[in-house]
């Protein structure tokens, strides 16, 4: 399968109080068309820091190294209407909060249509129309009224499904979703997941799925990759991550979810606390949380490599590997 | 380049002025403020004991005079000594706002605190009142003050006072909202503390950059609008006189190409608000830092 | 209809507040030393007829209530009190005088919402040396009052230049607009300042705004983002300020109307003060406080029209 989007040694800096610090080190990714990427981590790991740079909507003064090329177009490199058409046509956001991201003054059909009538010409009425299905195929009934009605005027699940809608107003080829259910209730988010996983089955859109939960990534995803402190950890199908992991940080995430079906004495947490690329140690990042450290671990960056079936930043993997789950999380 | 450009544009670093971190404390700019007003505070202060030339002496040869020795700005309009009338005049210039300040900041924060702490009706009430109160502009207010009291300062201050209070109410009732509506005054209240006590011992301390900045700022408006109504007459009175009067004074003289008592008494003027303006902006931000 | 709900509800707060003020501006008369009498005589000689006649016109021997509304009464019906000076009606003495200011308003507030709007737009649009430039002028123009700008620009353009007249308001509009130039600049200065320091910090806060991020990752064109959603958004906050900071104009026009001599209210006022007549001092100050009531009330009223969020109402589904 030619890859739709590939990410290369994509390293990203940001100037913080004034020098400049790492946010993402070293990224490789690769999607195919109509295929479904989950990107898990926790804050500070960099996964909406790489939506963004594939969206090109890094903060001011972010430089960037390494490529991303979007079925063969630079993505890095593209100015003036390139880019345009790359937004317009190639790849499209749904950010995390619906009503942050809508221009409160404008209305929802404004919202929808905007895109249609500027970047591709269409007349009023044809966009107006197809605004209409589009709002019923994510599930919102008297859309006609609702076109009329302000961001303000709807709840927040029936916001982010406007949002979804206006993603694929312009049929784009990737869609970048940024924790696009965090901000609703667990129902809505049910809701809202099934509509996206559906609309972009039914289109062919590959999606990148960016997310803190793991089985909400599973649910959706082909494939999942884990982040931390700016890189990526493990890259795996996502049925297999739970029963396999292949990083050590991925099994203490797996570790650390509730279940509903046993109980245990204590609730099981990683301890420290995340961190970013910038506060990132020499080595492997996640050294100092992690119980199956060694002295070699914090010598140098460990690099991604190929562990059947997927890939993983751990030197001891083949060691450790099928170990990980069993017994508590925290350091005895 | 414009804004949006420089968001997307990559993958050259872009410099950006908001992005090159926060001041932190008053800055270059706030302690140069802070200097140039110590600087005409002490002059107008101690400066009549060491330059004892008598500002209200009158010598008719010397009108529109020149800068000479023991006299380093020259005379006005009628032969009298611009330095020592500037030092004089800024005694009450710098002095008078003080007084402005301090009642509508008292007032103010009186309002404010009260009606964000007991809520209700209460706040809407005082809230309404403020609003009203927002219709009077302080200048007008001293001058209807002057129309009753008959001219001067002391009135004139006060109403002044009145003037500002609604600008000050609002925003520290809009701080003290902010700051109670977080969580460790909950706790607080939880643990027993009445309003008076939290009001005092935590709300004002976590309130009171933000009180700074905006009583900075009233001291440049009180500055301004006081030295407006002397211009017009309704301020100090002479023999007493500031910078306003000798604004006014100097006009005939700039009219026939003396404009020297004018001009300086507009620069002194313009320096201060500049200044307190500057420091004012610096509270400001500094109160938003944290 | 929540649109007329709204309008009715803004206009009882503004008869409301209207209603305040002036029993504000009435009552202020009783604060005075002595009894009112007294106090609207003060320095004239007047026979004992014509004492009785002042106290049978304001109703002098009445509850103080009731002479409010006597008062009221008239200026509900277009008298606004009688001069003491010129006992003539107040109406008749200001008329001319109200066009004066009005044409010296008007000139400021166009200058504030046309260069003041500009300078803050392209300030804010484009960072770089003219935003830093032009917002450095503007923090130092701040600084001069509406008085000291007005004698700077009288020596540099009137008497050094002789460019423009310094005094009076001239006859027929091209003459009037000639010497309203240095008035209007000197009154205009410090909010032009304002304004653009205003406009340009709304426009960065728009600029850097999600909504903005979605545009652009949209793939909409510059123009549009700008237009549609920066501009479009910034405008709600830059009204607000700029209809207030044209209501801040009438206070300061009292000042500039002493300096250039134009026979405005403002100068009257002062006049009015300085020849103790307190019905004009009265009358003056409720035009002035009812048009600042009024104006306020009209820029709520473009807020509304400009933000859905207001009228519209939260209406969840």
């Amino acid at each position: 399968m030619t890859s739709l989007l590939t990410i290369e040694g994509l390293t990203v800096t940001l100037p913080v109080a004034g020098k400049r610090k790492p946010v993402l080190r070293d990224i490789n990714l690769e999607i195919g068309a109509g295929e479904a990427v989950g990107l898990v981590g926790e804050s500070g790991s960099g996964k909406s820091m790489t939506a963004r740079s594939i969206g090109r909507l890094l903060p001011p003064g972010a430089q960037t190294s390494g490529s991303i090329t979007f079925d063969g177009k630079p993505v890095l490199e593209l100015k003036g209407s390139d880019l345009r058409s790359y937004r317009t046509e190639g790849v499209a956001m749904i950010f995390q909060d619906p009503r942050a991201h809508t221009n409160p003054v404008r209305s929802v059909g404004d919202f929808l249509t905007e895109a249609m009538r500027t970047n591709m010409g269409m007349k009023s009425s044809a966009a107006d129309a197809r605004a209409v299905e589009l709002l019923e195929s994510v599930g919102i009934d008297d859309p006609k009224r609702r076109m009329q009605q302000y961001p303000h005027q709807l709840s927040g699940g029936m916001l982010q499904r406007v949002m979804i809608a206006s993603a694929l107003a312009v049929r784009p080829r990737l869609i970048l979703a940024d924790e696009p259910t965090t901000a609703l209730d667990v129902t809505t988010q049910a809701e809202v997941m099934a509509i996206l996983d559906t609309l972009r089955r039914e289109h062919g859109v590959a999606l990148v799925f960016i997310t803190h939960d793991l089985e909400l990534a599973a649910a959706v995803c082909d494939r999942t990759d884990v982040m931390y402190a700016g890189s990526i950890m493990e890259q795996q199908s996502s049925d297999a991550l739970d029963r396999d992991p292949l990083h050590p940080y991925t099994a203490a995430l797996v570790q650390a979810r509730p279940s509903i079906s046993s109980t245990s004495d204590r609730l099981a947490a990683i301890p420290g606390r995340p961190v970013s690329a910038f506060e990132a140690p020499n080595g492997c990042a996640f050294a100092p949380r992690c119980r199956f450290a060694v002295a070699e671990c914090s010598a140098g960056t460990p690099p991604l490599v190929a562990v059947e079936p997927g890939l993983s930043r751990c030197i001891r993997i083949d060691s450790i590997r099928g170990t990980m789950t069993a017994g508590e999380v925290s350091n005895g | 380049m414009s804004i949006l450009e420089v968001q997307s544009a990559s993958p050259e670093p872009i410099e950006y002025d908001d992005v090159k971190g926060q001041r932190k404390g008053l800055g270059l700019t706030g302690w140069i403020a802070v200097a140039v007003l110590s600087v005409m505070v002490l002059i107008t202060v101690f400066g009549p004991m060491l330059y004892t030339v008598d500002p209200d002496n009158i010598s008719l040869m010397d009108t529109f005079g020149p800068p000479q020795p023991g006299h380093p700005l020259g005379f006005d309009g009628q032969g009298r000594d611009l330095l020592a009338r500037l030092v004089v005049g800024g005694r009450t210039s710098l002095l008078g706002p003080v007084i402005v300040v301090i009642i509508s900041t008292l007032l103010g924060a009186l309002l404010a605190f009260s009606a964000a702490w007991i809520g209700g009706t209460y706040d809407t009430v005082v809230s309404r009142f403020i609003d009203t109160m927002f219709a009077f502009p302080g200048l007008l207010l001293a001058i209807i003050a002057v129309a009753i009291f008959g001219p001067g300062l002391m009135a004139a201050s006060i109403a002044l006072a009145i003037g500002y209070t609604p600008f000050v109410a609002r925003i520290i009732r809009s701080a003290v909202l902010r700051e109670r509506n977080l969580p460790y005054v909950s706790a607080l209240t939880v643990q027993g503390l009445g309003g008076l006590n939290i009001s005092i011992r935590h709300l004002l301390p976590n309130v009171a950059g933000i009180i700074i900045a905006a009583a900075t700022l009233s001291y440049g408006y009180a500055l301004i609008d006081l030295a407006a109504l002397s211009f017009i007459g309704l301020g100090v009175q002479p023999p007493q006189s500031d910078w306003g009067v000798m604004v006014a004074e100097g006009i005939p003289g700039l009219l026939s190409g003396y404009p020297q008592e004018s001009l300086y008494a507009g620069l002194c003027i313009i320096i201060a608000v500049g200044a307190v303006n500057l420091l004012g902006d610096r509270f400001a931000a500094m109160a938003e830092e944290e | 209809m929540t649109t007329l709900r709204f309008l009715i509800g803004r206009l009882v707060a503004l008869a409301i507040t209207l209603l305040l003020a002036s029993m504000a501006i009435y009552g202020a008369m009783f604060l005075a030393p002595g009894s009112p009498l007294a106090f609207l005589t003060r320095g004239r000689t007047m026979s004992a007829e014509e004492l009785d006649a002042i106290a049978a016109q304001y109703h002098l021997n009445e509850p103080v209530w009731r002479q409010y509304l006597y008062w009221l009464g008239g200026v509900l019906h277009g008298d606004l009190g009688t001069s003491i000076l010129q006992k003539a009606p107040v109406t008749s003495l200001i008329g001319e005088r109200a066009v004066n200011t009005l044409w010296l308003v008007a000139c400021a507030s166009i200058l504030i919402l046309t260069v003041g709007l500009t300078v803050g737009i392209i300030a804010g649009l484009k960072p770089g040396w003219l935003d830093t430039s032009l917002m450095l002028t503007a923090t130092a123009a701040m600084a001069v009052p509406a008085f000291v700008a007005a004698i700077i620009l009288i020596l540099i353009f009137a008497v050094n230049l002789q460019l423009f007249p310094v005094f009076g308001q001239g006859e027929g509009f091209s003459d009037r607009i000639y010497h309203l130039v240095l008035p209007s600049v000197a009154l205009a200065l410090a909010s032009v300042a304002y304004v653009a320091r205003l406009t340009r910090a709304a426009i960065r806060s728009e600029a850097a705004s999600d909504h903005v991020q979605t545009a652009v990752s949209r793939g909409l064109p510059q123009r549009t983002i700008v237009s549609r959603h920066i501009l479009r958004n910034a405008m709600i906050p830059i009204v607000t300020v700029a209809g207030l900071t044209i209501g801040g104009l009438i206070a300061g026009a009292v000042v500039i109307e002493q300096v250039f001599q134009l026979n405005g209210l403002g100068s009257y006022l002062v006049e009015a003060v300085g020849s103790k007549d307190f019905p004009v001092v009265q009358a003056i100050s409720l035009i002035l406080v009812a048009s600042f009531i009024v104006l306020n009330t009209v820029v709520d009223l473009l807020y509304a029209a400009l933000d859905p969020r207001i009228v519209v109402g939260r209406q969840h589904s």
